[in-house]
């Protein structure tokens, strides 16, 4: 198996180095802001192996995050930018839940037709940024991400007024039938068979970028454009499906986690998913397969950073703030990259 | 009278293409006087204006101003010393004033740290004031026209005191009228003691304005010499240089021209957004089977547009492309591809390749819809036949820019042959080659004319035209200024003249 060279791969600050940055400061937090500085360390590092509950949800939070990834990274790889990824899951996790409610009576099969309709929310959104790139030459980076605004706070007013189940003291849709969910794997965790495809997700992007023609138009478009456009490959369509494939993971993503985890659609979930897949997928360097990894890396600093919570004195946010760490040194690498290159 | 800069044995290799850019140049430059230095393309003149105001450093030599020998390790220290320069592309903000543009990196403060914008504002105008210019300094520099736009550039290097000025091309965006006051505007600095230095193309320029004139030829200065004693026809000839015999044309060519026009264009015209001089105008022509139809001319005179026209990258104003009959105008590139266009640009980096992609996937470009549904093995082949029509030895599966220059042209100009259909339009294609890499692609090239195809040379290559073109255009001001048959009678002196804009239209011969 040839793993492509590419540009990301190459940044002037190694991937390792970061993440090795991303740990050392997750420790020394915990050891300037805890009491019991041993308890929670060792709650961060390994609570999440410490019971196939823990290690269950850990795995299970990395599936949408290695959805999102691939959605940035269809998108980089047309050296396109998706910031709206927030917005693409919410609003799709919100679709997939309104269609599957509304076919309950097919069953499963009506909840992937839900998926489908979430996954094709996610790429309308996104898509629409391509068009507005097309037409105006406006900047994707920008509109995908104030277009994702915009559906962040439509699906928060539809969660919480129109749509909101008033049997529940959360804010949250009807649950879909538990004919619907997907099975779960590691009882009694959340971990269930979305797993699965997420991997499969990650191959057959693998396919689809280095051995269809599609893939590999998007490839030179990102590459070098003008060199694109000089063999005759249409830009404006190339821009509109990568966005809309982008889209589209993002929107699976959004479903995954409702017909595998939540089971209906709560207020504000998705809680920066969209933006761990933005960083899994620099980190990834434009390896669909790394973004597993990449995910789970991610995960299992927000599960153990959950779960050192519950069992010491540290907050959650610690894992936020080292993701944070990762996010912004993993993109001002990239932009230090993109700029060096243009001197 | 001690010369105010003394440039001695300077010398300067881009190890990259394997070219001595500037080569043993010794030059002396003294203040009231305006210096020219012309020469072809390539000559090695904005390379040597490159290393004195230190945007590149000279591999050897010394570099003295008045009297001192510097070492500059970028254009500030450059300027430190008094040096300015004029790029042939302005650097300028359009959307500030032209104040602020001036006053750039050397703002007047307020209290230290605010922008003093009033007293730039008077500054600047008693600057452009002072040197005679009509411009005013609040204005935006984004409403200016080319002409003023570079006044701006000049006040920019007066206001920092720049005692030494080099303006790079500074005639080649103007119209004439803005030529005209530009020339006045540098004779008026020459009268207060300046030391200007411009690299000019066109001859007749040249004798309108210079005191020195040096050319330089190869990367060699050939002489320095006075205008007194220059005549506007010595100078195109030492400017080209005079060589060699080109072999006589297999075919006879009136026999070619009963042959079946493949490529014809027609008053092809391209204007630029806003006003000045159009890129391209009113050019035509027509190209037969077997046919080598040579264009060539100075840089900056439509050759780079009409490559782009042709190759679809960019959109003709006016006029119309046949191909066959087939109407091809402004198709687009996915369109002409499909129409058999085959293209090798001048520039293989930013156009004909993807540096970062591998070997293969810059191979594959044109032959994609084919490709991928290929098997394995197919592929495989497919790809080996292609490397080995090639000879060169690469591996696929490595980056494109991890080619050397002559190489990624050879994989260039191999996939534009590979399944190419009748024409063939190739832009500077041995530019930076060594003389094997050359020798291949001229090589190829012989050979599609052998075969009955219609090619499409545009190169600044002289000796390239001549050694293969069947018909020479030369493009002089964005249009063609004459074309020849190409017969022995046809000299380098002759084309290199109207290259330069000597001679008049030419009708007889064609």
């Amino acid at each position: 198996m040839r793993i492509h060279k590419e540009t990301i791969n190459k940044l002037p600050l190694g991937t390792l180095k970061i993440l090795a940055i991303a740990l050392l400061l997750i420790t020394l937090l915990t050891l300037t802001l805890s009491k019991e500085p041993g308890a929670a360390l060792s709650a961060i590092f390994f609570g999440s192996f410490s019971n196939s509950y823990s290690f269950g949800n850990f795995i299970n939070s990395s599936v949408p995050i290695i959805l999102c990834g691939l959605g940035i990274l269809i998108a980089l790889k047309a050296n396109l930018m998706n910031l709206g990824g927030e917005g693409q899951v919410y609003f799709s996790a919100f679709i997939v839940t309104m269609t599957s409610l509304s076919l309950e009576k097919l069953g499963l099969f009506g909840a992937i037709i839900g998926l489908l309709a979430g996954g094709i929310a996610g790429g309308a959104i996104a898509g629409f940024s391509a068009f507005l790139f097309n037409k105006w030459k406006t900047n994707v980076m920008i509109t995908t991400y104030l277009v994702s605004a915009f559906f962040v706070s439509i699906t928060d007013y539809l969660i919480t007024n129109t749509f909101h189940n008033p049997a529940t003291n959360l804010l949250s849709t009807k649950q879909i039938p538990s004919s619907q969910w997907l099975h779960t794997i590691l009882a009694p965790s959340a971990l269930n068979t979305s797993l699965i495809y997420a991997i499969f997700a990650c191959f057959v992007i693998r396919y689809f970028l280095y051995k269809t023609l599609t893939g590999y138009e998007m490839r030179m478009v990102g590459s070098n454009i003008q060199f694109a456009r000089y063999g005759g490959i249409h830009n404006r369509s190339i821009t509109i499906k990568a966005l809309f494939l982008s889209g589209f993971f993002h929107g699976l993503a959004g479903g995954f986690i409702v017909l595998g985890t939540y089971h209906a659609a709560l207020r504000g979930f998705t809680g920066g998913i969209g933006w761990s897949g933005l960083s899994v997928a620099l980190i990834a360097g434009g390896s669909p397969l790394a973004t597993i990894p990449a995910s789970l890396f991610f995960a299992w600093l927000q599960s153990g950073a959950t779960i050192a919570m519950q069992q010491s004195d540290v907050t959650s946010e610690l894992a936020e703030i080292a993701q944070g760490a990762v996010f912004l040194l993993i993109t001002s690498n990239v932009l230090l990259k993109g700029r060096n290159k243009n001197v | 009278m001690k010369p105010t800069i003394s440039i001695k044995e300077v010398s300067k290799t881009y190890k990259e293409f394997h070219i001595k850019a500037v080569d043993h140049v010794s030059l002396d430059l003294y203040k009231g006087t305006i210096t020219c230095i012309v020469g072809e393309n390539g000559a090695g003149k904005s390379t040597l204006m490159n290393l004195l105001f230190g945007l590149q450093k000279p591999d050897s030599g010394t570099i003295s101003v008045e009297g001192k020998p510097t070492s500059f390790s970028s254009p500030t220290d450059a300027m430190k010393s008094g040096i300015g320069m004029v790029h042939q592309h302005f650097m300028l903000f359009d959307p500030m004033s032209v104040a602020k543009n001036v006053v750039m990196g050397i703002e007047p403060r307020k209290h230290h740290f605010f922008f003093h914008t009033k007293e730039t504002n008077k500054r600047v105008q008693e600057c452009l004031d002072a040197n005679g210019f009509t411009i005013q300094a609040n204005e935006k520099v984004g409403n200016l026209t080319v002409g003023d736009k570079q006044t701006v550039e000049i006040t920019k290097m007066l206001y920092r005191q720049s005692e030494i000025l080099i303006l790079d091309e500074p005639t080649s965006m103007l119209t004439e009228q803005e030529i005209e006051s530009l020339f006045i505007t540098l004779k008026k600095l020459k009268d207060a003691h300046k030391c200007i230095i411009i690299i000019l193309h066109k001859v007749s320029e040249v004798m309108k304005i210079a005191d020195t004139i040096a050319v330089m030829r190869k990367g060699k200065l050939i002489g320095t010499y006075l205008k007194e004693e220059m005549t506007a026809q010595k100078l195109s000839d030492l400017m080209v240089g005079d060589s060699g015999n080109y072999p006589l044309k297999s075919q006879d060519l009136r026999q070619r021209q009963h042959n079946k026009v493949i490529l014809s264009a027609k008053n092809l015209t391209v204007e630029r957004n806003n006003r000045g001089k159009p890129l391209l105008h009113r050019v035509s022509f027509e190209v037969h089977e077997g046919e080598i139809m040579g264009f060539c001319g100075v840089k900056g005179n439509g050759m780079g547009v009409l490559e782009a026209v042709l190759g679809g990258m960019i959109p003709t104003c006016e006029g119309t492309i046949t191909h066959n009959g087939v109407d091809i105008t402004n198709i687009g590139s996915r369109r002409l591809r499909n129409q058999g266009l085959a293209f090798v640009p001048s520039d293989r980096i930013h156009y004909g390749s993807a540096e970062q992609a591998t070997v293969e996937e810059n191979i594959i470009i044109n032959e994609r819809e084919k490709y991928f549904p290929l098997s394995k093995n197919e592929k495989r082949s497919f790809i080996h036949s292609f490397i080995g029509s090639t000879k060169i030895k690469a591996n696929v599966h490595q980056t494109m820019g991890s080619l050397s220059g002559g190489n990624m042209q050879k994989v260039i100009v191999a996939r534009e042959i590979h399944n190419m259909s009748d024409y063939i339009v190739l832009s500077n294609p041995t530019w930076g080659l060594d003389v094997s890499s050359s020798s291949h692609v001229h090589q190829q090239i012989k050979k599609l004319q052998a075969e009955g195809k219609a090619i499409i040379l545009i190169s600044s290559n002289l000796d390239e035209i001549m050694e293969l073109s069947d018909k020479i255009n030369i493009m002089h001001n964005a249009t063609i200024a004459a074309e020849f048959e190409m017969t022995p009678s046809i000299t380098k002196k002759i084309i290199g003249s109207y290259m330069l804009g000597l001679g008049e239209k030419n009708s007889e011969n064609t």
